[in-house]
């Protein structure tokens, strides 16, 4: 995991225009590329991602039809990762569970990014009393615990998908607004934010044309890292009892109600978990290539 | 430092105000009357709604209902709890010191660990030591916790016999939930201090106690490890937030008392008095938690002026 | 009526009783006539007598399966005379207490830790049925019925030192009379006058008419137990923490969610007839851990930390009983209603009959309970279970699977199929929403129902909600399903259940409201002949049939797992385990 403090280091790059931008990726990409471990990782989520994606094709059964036949069968041919407490199959589930999953992971980025990404620019970007009310409505919110946060918003508004998605995503705004805020305190003073303030760029278009492409690196370190968060969070809401309405697949759900038979079988917990843990290992991973690829001074060395 | 202590104490009041309007208005902001969804969870009669609504004097303005319920909440009326029927704020400190407990022991574990583990992938930078760390602190952030939890139960527990199951007692009651809590925050530990170690490394004056030969032991300890512990300080009030979150399911798990568990019990049967008193109780331990470890920033690293911080 | 769990759940899950809902649904019981009486004839008791029992039958099958092939622990084995005092039993149990002041508690989980704090005035043996002289050792009802007097015995302390007398019966009723104290058991006293005292060893309890159940709560329900007047001066608010009372175990130490301590009671003398043995408990000391998550109490009878588990998962069951050198299983049938979704009759689209019965007839509870609990619990296709009174297999007929006919039923009520699969009669799709007490283990017996329904065009939501706000739920009648089980030795429950009156605050949560049916269980609560009583309470369980107010899904069993060397641990006439008898072999 990475925290605001070691993705805000990426933020000082140098300004990027037309020709020296395309060299910038290229040797961004061809250091990436020499992490073994960013790569298998990134080939690793597209893969999941294509399987999501194809769920419909390669599921062998249907995830929410129960077969009471089948209850609780180990790992076999006819079901390759078993059954679980009402006779899904686990492989099914878990294609299709992952899309939901992975949905709201990152929905709740997408909020948390939409709402911290601007506020934390104005707030780098203006300093002054502007910043220090940001910091302190930003210190208001962390002072409320991320799961309990979540979890007061389900139980207030009821439990369902969207309220979870949204309660997950408030959480993590304040994560968002700092870095961003960051990045922007320590850009701003650059030549080019001068030169384009000197040729009479208004406030906006320099916040969004000139800086954010500069401090778009950390961000989406920052990001990939927090879609794990997220999920994490996601599951434990499950585990309480607050999650994904039945029969819908869903990771955390599935862990958390196999979680009876984690003794008796294994499979039920097992393979959910897995593949929870693969996606967010993976998404880690991708996130250390990303910013060790955009370190400047890794660059340097 | 004690200017320092006074300026971050009156830099936390506008936090706590913050924080009370924001609790306050939890209820508020709801669709609907504020005593029926305060009441929803209980078998209350209209006579309950009608007492509730004038005790929270809903005809007045909303700042007159928040100053009433601010001078309530200082003399330490945090309201009685639904289902209980006991004062929210007995409920909270009978079980609070089971949740302190729990999260220190798991900031020791994460600590420990995440510090072991970072010196170790750092002083062995891109060897199989290297690798097997952070592989290991990797997995610390990707499982969820209760899972982390469930499989220690199964294995120290069932298995082997080395720790009790559940609940709340000696040292060895601690070791598991601890653990399970601390998984999380020891894999960050880890990758901060691994990374902060290779940047002091390579800095002028390390390669210059190394060149003078002391012993690669004493060059960790005395040069390295001291600065690059201290950013870890700066995150520890902020992982403490997420180990109190935390406990909300590892509590669950091992079924120890303790303010995560109150909290699931609150708000599963819709205890709105319970769950309020919890969040500003949560969130008043945070705020003072990071005025400390503030305090303890200046005191580690003489560079920083205290006046800088506040 | 008497304790109840409602709401209770599932295999591994719940059978909880929360009192409180039981007491709220008895709010009418003063209508009861003479139903204890009545009771012992319907139920086909063994031994029962017609002049002393309300539970017929009840809990006659405490009975221990699966025991280990050597060393049997049987239940209910007398103590084999070498019963060895001393040791600390742990208990897993899978609820906390609400509070420990027996007059305001609203949970069974409650009882359970209570019951081996305090004694009742008259015993109700689970095993024969009958009354036997607890703190009193005889007692006299007046020919008119409103009066009843107990002598009781005069060697009696409590844990705090203070003399048992008639004052203690007299504080303790008062209590519960006074409003302020807000007892949820104040409906039970029904019409409650005065308890006089001619002597300290005579305590007369006063009503202004006729109350027949009295007996019968005294003997079953944890709130009629005398508490000690002293105890109430000097604790204060501590009472809600530290319970004081005559029986075999005292207060240790309560830490909250955590544990509650007793010990033995040194002075304790004065077990029933019926129990084992005399003088004091065996036990030095029983710890109650309170272990809500399933697998995490499972895994403290495996790693040792508790000798016993109560709510154990199904599939733990069966896991556990395959190591007979280690533990064995103890059940214990109750009488009452078994597990079952009552049907909101009042709210759409189940108002409407033809939906109520598709939707009876769409379960499959054979393959559903099979599937779930793997043989552990069996299905029920009944109102109530065998072991209660005016039991009538017949009501069967209306609770079968057809899902053929369920689905030309809904046809030939105009519902038609949508192309999305779902049916639509006047615009309105038939969608009918389920609350699942998280409690409960409902959710895979839903998910497994919520299938076939859709095969048949029914789409069912599944919620989620926690007790005790579920309960509130129900009575106010946002769902469609409500899952529900009941313990209960009479047949009056069906009042408590299905009886108008108990629609806001009661059990009532398919909402029924039936002239007729009130009319027929009004009448039988006040017949004094059992046959004409069991009559009228089948005439109304046949309108529940018709109406199809609930689907029965399985019958509920105590079920705990005791390790091999805890020798009698035996249920009270609460399916609760009572420790008295227990002990440690080895």
């Amino acid at each position: 995991m990475i925290t605001a403090d070691e993705t805000g280091r990426a933020a000082t790059q140098t300004p990027l225009t037309g020709r020296a931008q395309r060299t910038w990726f290229q040797e961004t990409l061809r250091r990436f590329a020499r992490n073994r471990g960013a790569v298998v990782a990134l080939v690793i989520l597209v893969l999941i991602a294509l399987a999501l994606i194809l769920a419909r094709l390669l599921a062998p059964y249907s995830p929410i039809n129960p077969d009471i036949a089948n209850v609780a069968m180990a790992p076999s041919r006819a079901h390759l990762l078993g059954t679980d407490a009402i006779g899904r199959d686990i492989l099914s589930r878990i294609l299709y569970g992952g899309r939901l999953t992975v949905v709201v992971g990152l929905l709740a980025i997408a909020i948390a990014g939409g709402v911290g990404l601007p506020i934390g620019m104005i707030a780098g970007f203006y300093g002054g009393f502007t910043d220090r009310v940001i910091s302190r409505l930003m210190d208001i919110m962390l002072a409320f615990p991320g799961i309990l946060l979540a979890l007061s918003v389900v139980a207030v508004l009821g439990s369902s998908v969207v309220n979870a998605t949204i309660a997950v995503g408030i959480s993590l705004i304040p994560g968002f607004v700092r870095l961003v805020r960051g990045s922007y305190l320590s850009t701003k003073e650059n030549v080019y934010v001068d030169a384009a303030r000197v040729i009479g760029v208004g406030d906006v278009r320099i916040m969004v044309k000139h800086i954010l492409p500069n401090v778009l690196a950390p961000i989406m370190v920052l990001a990939t890292v927090a879609t794990g968060w997220a999920i994490i969070i996601g599951a434990s809401l499950s585990f309480l009892g607050l999650g994904v309405q039945a029969p819908t697949p869903e990771w955390g759900t599935d862990l958390a109600q196999g979680r009876q038979w984690i003794e008796t079988a294994w499979w039920m917990t097992t393979f959910p978990g897995l593949a929870i843990l693969v996606v967010i290992l993976a998404l880690n991973l991708v996130g250390d290539g990303l910013r060790d690829a955009l370190d400047p001074r890794l660059r340097n060395r | 430092m004690l200017r320092f202590l006074v300026a971050r104490l009156i830099s936390a009041i506008p936090v706590l105000v913050g924080v009370s309007i924001a609790v306050f208005l939890m209820i508020h902001l709801l669709p609907g009357d504020p005593a029926t969804i305060m009441l929803q969870g209980a078998p209350a009669s209209a006579q309950d709604i009608q007492n509730l609504r004038h005790q929270l004097g809903l005809d007045e303005p909303l700042y007159t209902q928040y100053f009433r319920w601010l001078d309530r909440v200082v003399h330490g009326d945090f309201g009685v709890s639904i289902h209980t029927r006991r004062p929210v704020l007995t409920e909270i400190t009978t079980v609070f010191p089971s949740t302190l407990q729990l999260a220190m022991a798991a900031m020791v574990v994460a600590l420990g660990m995440g510090i072991t583990l970072g010196i170790l992938a750092a002083l062995h930078q891109n060897t199989w030591i290297d690798t097997l760390s952070m592989g290991i602190a990797l997995f610390g952030v990707s499982m969820p916790d209760f899972w982390v939890g469930l499989l220690l139960i199964l294995v120290f527990a069932v298995y082997f016999h080395w720790f009790p199951v559940a609940g709340i007692g000696g040292l060895n009651y601690l070791v598991l939930p601890a653990v399970a809590l601390g998984a999380n925050f020891s894999a960050i530990t880890a990758r901060l201090v691994r990374s902060n170690m290779l940047e002091v490394l390579r800095q002028e004056y390390v390669l210059t106690a190394r060149a003078k030969g002391l012993t690669q032991w004493r060059v960790v300890v005395i040069h390295t490890l001291r600065n690059a512990l201290i950013p870890v300080v700066t995150i520890v009030g902020l992982q403490f937030g997420n180990l109190l979150g935390g406990a909300v399911v590892i509590e669950t798990v091992f079924a120890r008392q303790g303010l995560g568990q109150l909290a699931v019990t609150a708000i599963l049967g819709k205890d709105f008095p319970l769950i309020q008193g919890i969040v500003l109780v949560a969130a008043i331990v945070y705020v003072f938690v990071n005025i400390f470890v503030d305090l303890l920033y200046t005191l580690l690293d003489p560079r920083i002026r205290p006046e800088s911080l506040a | 009526m008497s304790d109840c769990d409602c709401g209770g759940g599932g295999g591994p899950a719940r059978r909880e009783l929360s009192r409180r809902s039981l007491l709220r649904g008895a709010a009418g019981l003063s209508i009861i006539g003479a139903t204890s009486a009545l009771l012992a004839a319907c139920g086909g008791s063994s031994g029962g007598t017609a002049t002393s029992s309300t539970s017929s039958g009840s809990s006659s099958g405490a009975s221990t399966s699966q025991a280990g092939t050597s060393a049997s622990p049987a239940s209910g084995s007398s103590a084999q005379g070498a019963a060895k005092s001393g040791g600390t039993l742990t208990f897993g149990a899978w609820q906390d207490a609400d509070t420990l002041d027996p007059h305001t508690t609203g949970l069974a989980a409650t009882s359970r830790i209570l019951i081996q704090i305090y004694d009742p005035l008259v015993w109700l043996n689970p095993k024969d049925s009958q009354y036997y002289p607890g703190l009193a050792q005889k007692w006299e009802v007046s020919s008119d019925g409103t009066q009843y007097t107990f002598h009781l015995r005069n060697d009696v302390k409590f844990h705090n030192g203070e003399a048992f007398s008639s004052a203690s019966v007299k504080f303790s009723y008062d209590r519960i009379f006074d409003p302020a104290t807000k007892s949820l058991a104040l409906s039970l006293l029904g019409p409650y006058t005065r308890t006089d005292t001619p002597d300290p060893n005579t305590a007369t309890v006063v009503f202004s008419q006729p109350y027949a159940p009295f007996l019968s709560y005294i003997g079953v329900i944890l709130s009629m137990r005398p508490v000690s007047a002293k105890a109430y001066q000097d604790l204060g608010a501590d009472v809600n923490v530290h319970p004081i009372g005559t029986g075999p175990f005292m207060y240790k130490e309560y830490v909250k969610a955590d544990h509650f301590t007793m010990v033995r009671n040194p002075d304790y003398n004065w077990a029933p007839s019926f129990r084992a043995h005399k003088g004091q408990a065996y036990l030095d000391q029983v710890v109650w851990k309170i272990i809500p998550e399933p697998g995490t109490r499972v895994a403290s009878l495996q790693s040792g930390q508790t000798n016993a588990i109560e709510v154990v998962p199904p599939q733990n069951v069966l896991q556990l009983q395959q190591q007979k050198d280690k533990y064995y299983i103890q059940n214990s049938e109750t009488p009452g209603q078994p597990y079952m979704f009552l049907i909101n009759t009042q709210k759409a689209p189940t108002d409407e009959l033809a939906v109520r019965q598709a939707c009876v007839m769409a379960t499959d509870q054979d393959s559903i309970v099979k599937a779930v609990y793997q043989g552990v619990y069996k299905p029920s296709h009944n109102l109530m279970e065998p072991l209660t009174p005016c039991y009538a297999k017949d009501i069967e007929q209306y609770f079968q699977f057809d899902l053929k006919k369920a689905g030309q039923t809904l046809d030939s009520a105009g519902w038609t199929m949508g192309s999305d699969g779902i049916r639509t009669k006047n615009g309105q799709k038939l969608q009918i929403v389920n609350i699942v007490n998280t409690a409960n283990d409902f959710n895979r017996i839903s998910e497994l129902m919520q299938a076939t329904y859709k095969q048949i065009g029914i789409d069912m939501t599944i919620q989620n909600e926690s007790q005790p706000s579920v309960f509130s739920t129900y009575n106010k009648g946002p769902q469609n399903f409500a899952d529900f089980f009941f313990w209960d030795p009479s047949p009056d429950q069906l009042r408590a259940t299905y009886g108008s009156e108990n629609i806001a605050t009661g059990f009532n949560w398919s909402h029924f409201n039936n002239p007729d049916f009130d009319k027929l269980v009004n009448q039988a609560a006040t017949e004094t002949d059992t046959t004409k009583a069991c009559d009228l309470y089948h005439q109304a369980q046949v309108i529940l049939g018709q109406q199809a107010a609930a689907i029965p899904i399985y019958e509920k069993d105590a079920t705990i797992v005791v390790q091999n060397k805890i020798k009698d641990l035996a249920y009270d006439p609460n399916p609760y385990p009572y420790f008295f008898d227990t002990s440690i072999s080895g």
